[in-house]
C-alpha cells in the first residue's frame, strides 16, 4: 500500500513538472501575444491541475501557493488584469518558486524563505485590483459568461483511499468552481457494519453544480482519479435541474451543503449497520455500476494520448539485451553460413530472422528518442531573463523543436547549449544603442535551430551580433602560448581557437559569462556525446555556432580495418575515401611530417600503428591503404594494413569497466565474439598534433609498473 | 546482504575485520594470494583478448564477457613478476570493483579458504621498496602464508590512489 502511494506521488511530480514547463512556455509566448485567450486558459489549466492534485496528495504548501497564482491567472482571463511584461516577469518567478516548492515537497525539505516573499509579491498583485472579490462570487457575476448547470455523478473506485485520494477534497474543489445547490450521497453500497472495511470507499455522490466553467474543467478536477472512478458530467438546463432527484435512489440522502459531507459520511458509517434497508439489492447496483465503470475505462484509454511511462533503466536494459541479440545473431549467421557451405543445404529462414532482429534493434533504439523541444524551451527562458538583466532587446526564435534525439543527448546538451546561448546574448548581441550606431535594428536576433542532415543532428545557434574579433583572439592565443607568432592560421582556425581550454578574451568576466570561458567546456561536453562543435563568424555581422551530434549513442556504421591481427572500426561517417597511394604521392615535409597528395590537396598522413603504439604489417604507405577521414573540417589520411568491410556496430563504452583511452572512442563486439576498438578520429588527430608539438609521442611516456611485491610473502 | 556490506566496508578501509571471512586463493609464481570471495563474480578459462592501445602494460586488453567489454589485468605484470605464456591452466578471475567489472589473469586458482579473525594479521611493514598499499593483510593457515589483496586499491578505482599504483 505504501509503495502504491509512492508510485502515485511520483506520477504526480512528473506530471506537475510537465505542467510547470507548459506554464513557463505559455507565459513566454503570452508576452508576445497578450490577447491569446487559449494560451491563458492553458496556463490556467496547468496551475489548476497542480493545485488540485497537490491538495489531493497532501502538499498544502504547494496547493496554497498555486491557489494565489491561479487567482491572478483567473483575473487575467476575465480581463480585469492586463498581462504586461512586468506581470509576466512576476508570474515566471512564481512558476520557478512553484518548481522549488515541488522539489521541496518531493524531498521533504522545508521550503526556502524566498517562497513567502514571492508569495507576498503575488498577493500584492491581487490586492492591487480594487475589484478583487472572492472567486466564487466572481463566477456568477462575470459578464459575458453564462452560468450553466451540470449534474455530476461521482462513483469513486472502491479502492480510492488506497491510491491516496480523498473524495472530500475533490468535492470541495468542485465547490470552488461554482455553486453546488444539491448534493446527494448514495449509500446503497454500504455493507453491514460488521462487514465494512474502513479502507474501502462505499459511497458515491450526485451533485448539481452551477458554474461558468467548461465541462472540461470540471472533468479536470477528477483528473487524477478518472482512470479508476466513474465520473459522469451531464449538462442540464435550468428547467429540468429540479428533477435531478428523480433518479431511482431510494436510499440517497440529501445534504444541504458540501461541508456537511464529511460529518454525514461519518454518521452514515455509524448507522448503516443497523439499517437493513441499505443493503437491499446492493449486489445488483454494484454490478451495474461496475459495468459502467469498466465501459468508461475503455473509452478513456482510446481518447487519452497513448503513452506509457517506462523507467529509463528498463529501457536501457532492453536495448542492451537486443544489442546482445544482434551480436549473437551475427555469430549464428556466420556459423550457419559455414555449415550451409559444407552441407550444400539452402535455407532462407535465418535471413528472415536476421532481418527481424535488425528491425527489432532499430525499433528499440527509437524508443529512446525524444524531441529536443524541452531543452530549447529552457533557452527561451534564459534569453528572456538575460535580455532583461543586460538591458538588451533580443528576439529569440527556435526552429525544429520536434527534432528527435537520444534522451541522453537531449539531457546532456542542455549545459553546453546554455553556455552558448549566454555567450550569444551577453557578448554577441550589442546594446540597442550600439546596434543603432552600427546601422542594425535595435532588436537583436538569436536563432536556435535543430535539423537532421546525413545521419547527424545539427544544432545551430545564430546571432546577428558583433561577431568574433579575430585580431583580439589571435593576439590572445599568442599571449597564452596556444599558437605561435609565425603560425599562419585560416580565419576558421582562428575562430575555433575559442574552444581551446584556457582561452578567454574577456577583459572582465561578467557574472553572466566570461567570453571564451565555457566554450572549451562546451566542446568537451559535446565531444563526450561523440559530437563536434565549430563556429563561423563575421565581424560586425554575427556568429553561428554549430553542434553536430550523432543520431544515437548506441549504434553506428563502421568501416572495419585491419592492423596486424587486430580489427579496428572507423566511424563510416568520417570516412571520405580510401585508396592505395603511389610512392610519389607520399611526401615528407621538413617539419610537418608526412603528407599525402590527393588530387592536389595536401593531407597529413597519420600512421595509426604509431599513434596507438600497436603492431602493424604495413609500414610503407604504398603497400597499405590510406583512409582519408574528415573531422571538423580537417582531413587526414590514416595508414592501415587493410580494409575488412563495413558493418553496423553496437558501441560499448570503455568507461563502463575501464577508463577513457586517447584515440579510442569505444569498443564493439564483432560477429565472431571478439572485441574491436572503435577509433576516435578527433582523438587520433590530437595525438598526432601533440606528438608534433612535443617532439615525442605521448604514448612513449607509457607508465611502466614498478611495483615490488615479490618479497611480500617471504 | 549485511555480510556483503560488511565485507565491502572492510575492503574499503583496508582493515582486517573482527571476525573471519572467506577468500578465494590463487597462485602467482610460487606465491599464494587471496581475494574476498564476495567480490568474485566468476572464474573463466582464458579466452581471446583484444589489446587496448595506449594502456599500461599490465592491462592485457579487453574480453567479451557475454556482451560486456571487460578489461583484463595480468597480475604477474602488475606485480612485476616474470611474464608467462598463457596455457590451459591460466584462468581469469572476474571480480567486481564498485560498479565496474574486471578480469584478473592468474596462474591457477587454488581453493576457497575460511580465514578466522585470529588467523589474520595486519600487513607488516616490509620496508622500502615494497608497496603494501593494496594488501589487506596476511593470513596464516597452517604452513601457508596468503597475501590478502584489496581489490579496490589494486584496480585503482580510487582515483587518488591510481597514479601512485601505476607510476
Amino acid at each position: 500500500m505504501k509503495i502504491n502511494m509512492e508510485q502515485f506521488r511520483s506520477a504526480f511530480f512528473t506530471e506537475a513538472t510537465e505542467h510547470l514547463a507548459n506554464m513557463e512556455s505559455g507565459l513566454l509566448q503570452l508576452e508576445h501575444a497578450p490577447d491569446d485567450l487559449d494560451l491563458l486558459n492553458s496556463i490556467f489549466r496547468g496551475a489548476h491541475t497542480i493545485k488540485g492534485a497537490a491538495g489531493t496528495f497532501g502538499f498544502p504548501d504547494v496547493a496554497h501557493f498555486t491557489h494565489d497564482l491561479e487567482n491572478v491567472l483567473d483575473q487575467m482571463r476575465e480581463g480585469s488584469v492586463q498581462p504586461n511584461a512586468d506581470l509576466i516577469e512576476v508570474l515566471l518567478r512564481n512558476v520557478d518558486t512553484l518548481g522549488t516548492l515541488l522539489e521541496c515537497a518531493k524531498t521533504g525539505d522545508a521550503p526556502p524563505d524566498c517562497v513567502s516573499r514571492v508569495q507576498q509579491q503575488l498577493k500584492g498583485l491581487l490586492t492591487l485590483k480594487p475589484d478583487d472579490v472572492p472567486v466564487k462570487a466572481n463566477i456568477s457575476s462575470a459578464a459575458g459568461r453564462s452560468v450553466r448547470s451540470y449534474r455530476v455523478r461521482f462513483v469513486p473506485d472502491r479502492e480510492l483511499f488506497l491510491q491516496g485520494s480523498e473524495p472530500l477534497l475533490l468535492l470541495r474543489e468542485l465547490a470552488d468552481l461554482g455553486e453546488i445547490t444539491e448534493t446527494q450521497v448514495n449509500t446503497s453500497a454500504l455493507p453491514p457494519l460488521a462487514e465494512m472495511n474502513p479502507e474501502i470507499c462505499y459511497l458515491s455522490w450526485t451533485l448539481l453544480l452551477h458554474t461558468n466553467v467548461s465541462q472540461r474543467e470540471i472533468q479536470d478536477v477528477f483528473g487524477f482519479v478518472s482512470d479508476t472512478s466513474l465520473v459522469e458530467i451531464v449538462h442540464v438546463s435550468q428547467e429540468i435541474s429540479a428533477t435531478v432527484d428523480d433518479l431511482d435512489h431510494k436510499t440517497t440522502m440529501s445534504i444541504a451543503n458540501e461541508s456537511d459531507i464529511a460529518t454525514s459520511t461519518a454518521s452514515i458509517v455509524a448507522t448503516s449497520g443497523v439499517d437493513a434497508r441499505l443493503v437491499v439489492d446492493e449486489a445488483e447496483r454494484r454490478n451495474e455500476s461496475e459495468r459502467r465503470v469498466s465501459s468508461r475505462r475503455v473509452n478513456d484509454r482510446s481518447v487519452e494520448q497513448e503513452t506509457v511511462r517506462v523507467d529509463c533503466h528498463r529501457l536501457d536494459n532492453l536495448i542492451n539485451v537486443i544489442g546482445e541479440l544482434v551480436i549473437s545473431g551475427a555469430m549464428v549467421e556466420m556459423e550457419f553460413a559455414e555449415w550451409q557451405k559444407q552441407s550444400g543445404h539452402e535455407s532462407q529462414s535465418l535471413a528472415h530472422l536476421s532481418k527481424t532482429v535488425r528491425d527489432l534493434q532499430e525499433l528499440s533504439l527509437s524508443l529512446r528518442m525524444v524531441p529536443i523541444a524541452v531543452t530549447f524551451q529552457k533557452m527561451t527562458r534564459i534569453v528572456h531573463d538575460l535580455a532583461r538583466q543586460l538591458g538588451k532587446q533580443i528576439h529569440f526564435e527556435t526552429e525544429g523543436e520536434e527534432t528527435e534525439l537520444d534522451k541522453t543527448v537531449v539531457d546532456q546538451i542542455g549545459d553546453p547549449l546554455m553556455h552558448m546561448v549566454r555567450n550569444a546574448a551577453d557578448h554577441g548581441i550589442e546594446t540597442p544603442d550600439e546596434r543603432i550606431a552600427a546601422g542594425k535594428p535595435a532588436e537583436g536576433q538569436i536563432t536556435l535551430r535543430a535539423f537532421h542532415q546525413g545521419g547527424n543532428i545539427y544544432i545551430e545557434l545564430k546571432d546577428d551580433g558583433r561577431g568574433l574579433d579575430r585580431q583580439v583572439i589571435r593576439s590572445k592565443a599568442i599571449e597564452r602560448q596556444l599558437i605561435r607568432e609565425e603560425d599562419n592560421l585560416s580565419n576558421q582556425e582562428i575562430d575555433n581557437l575559442i574552444f581551446v581550454p584556457g582561452f578567454s578574451t574577456a577583459k572582465q568576466i561578467t557574472d553572466v559569462s566570461g567570453r571564451g570561458v565555457g566554450m572549451d567546456v562546451v566542446r568537451r561536453n559535446v565531444e563526450a556525446l561523440q559530437g563536434s562543435v565549430s563556429i563561423q563568424s563575421e565581424m560586425g555581422r554575427g556568429s553561428t555556432v554549430t553542434i553536430r551530434l550523432p543520431l544515437t549513442l548506441a549504434i553506428m556504421d563502421g568501416l572495419s580495418i585491419g592492423l596486424s591481427d587486430d580489427v579496428y572500426i572507423l566511424p563510416l561517417l568520417s570516412v571520405v575515401e580510401s585508396f592505395r597511394p603511389e610512392p610519389q604521392e607520399i611526401k615528407r615535409v621538413a617539419t610537418k611530417g608526412e603528407v599525402v597528395v590527393v588530387r592536389g590537396e595536401i593531407v597529413p598522413l597519420l600512421r595509426v600503428y604509431r599513434l596507438l603504439n600497436v603492431a602493424a604489417r604495413v609500414t610503407e604507405p604504398s603497400e597499405g591503404i590510406v583512409v582519408i577521414v574528415e573531422n571538423q573540417g580537417k582531413k587526414c589520411a590514416l595508414l592501415v594494413d587493410e580494409l575488412l568491410g563495413q558493418s553496423q556496430v553496437v558501441i560499448k563504452n570503455l568507461e563502463t569497466n575501464f577508463h577513457k583511452v586517447a584515440g579510442i572512442a569505444g569498443a564493439t563486439i564483432l560477429g565472431d565474439g571478439r572485441v574491436a576498438m572503435i577509433l576516435d578520429i578527433f582523438g587520433l588527430m590530437r595525438l598526432a598534433s601533440n606528438s608534433y608539438v612535443d617532439g615525442s609521442r605521448p604514448v612513449e611516456e607509457k607508465p611502466t609498473p614498478t611495483l615490488k611485491l615479490t618479497g611480500a610473502s617471504a | 546482504m549485511s555480510q556483503n556490506n560488511k565485507s565491502t566496508d572492510r575492503s574499503m578501509n583496508g582493515q582486517v575485520g573482527e571476525d573471519g571471512n572467506q577468500f578465494l586463493t590463487f597462485q602467482l609464481q610460487d606465491e599464494e594470494y587471496g581475494i574476498e570471495i564476495l567480490r568474485v563474480q566468476e572464474i573463466k578459462g582464458f579466452s581471446r583478448i583484444t589489446p587496448i592501445p595506449n594502456s599500461p602494460r599490465y592491462i592485457k586488453g579487453v574480453m567479451n564477457l557475454r556482451g560486456a567489454v571487460v578489461p583484463i589485468v595480468d597480475l604477474r605484470v602488475k606485480f612485476n613478476l616474470p611474464e608467462m605464456e598463457y596455457n590451459r591452466f591460466t584462468v581469469i578471475i572476474v571480480v567486481t570493483v564498485g560498479a565496474k567489472v574486471m578480469g584478473l589473469v592468474v596462474d591457477a586458482v587454488s581453493d576457497v579458504l575460511n580465514v578466522g579473525a585470529n588467523e589474520m594479521e595486519e600487513t607488516p611493514d616490509l620496508g622500502e621498496g615494497v608497496d603494501t598499499s593494496f594488501m589487506t593483510g596476511i593470513a596464516k593457515t597452517g604452513e601457508r602464508l596468503i597475501t590478502l589483496l584489496n581489490i579496490d586499491k589494486l584496480a585503482g578505482t580510487d582515483e587518488s590512489v591510481a597514479p601512485s599504483v601505476v607510476a
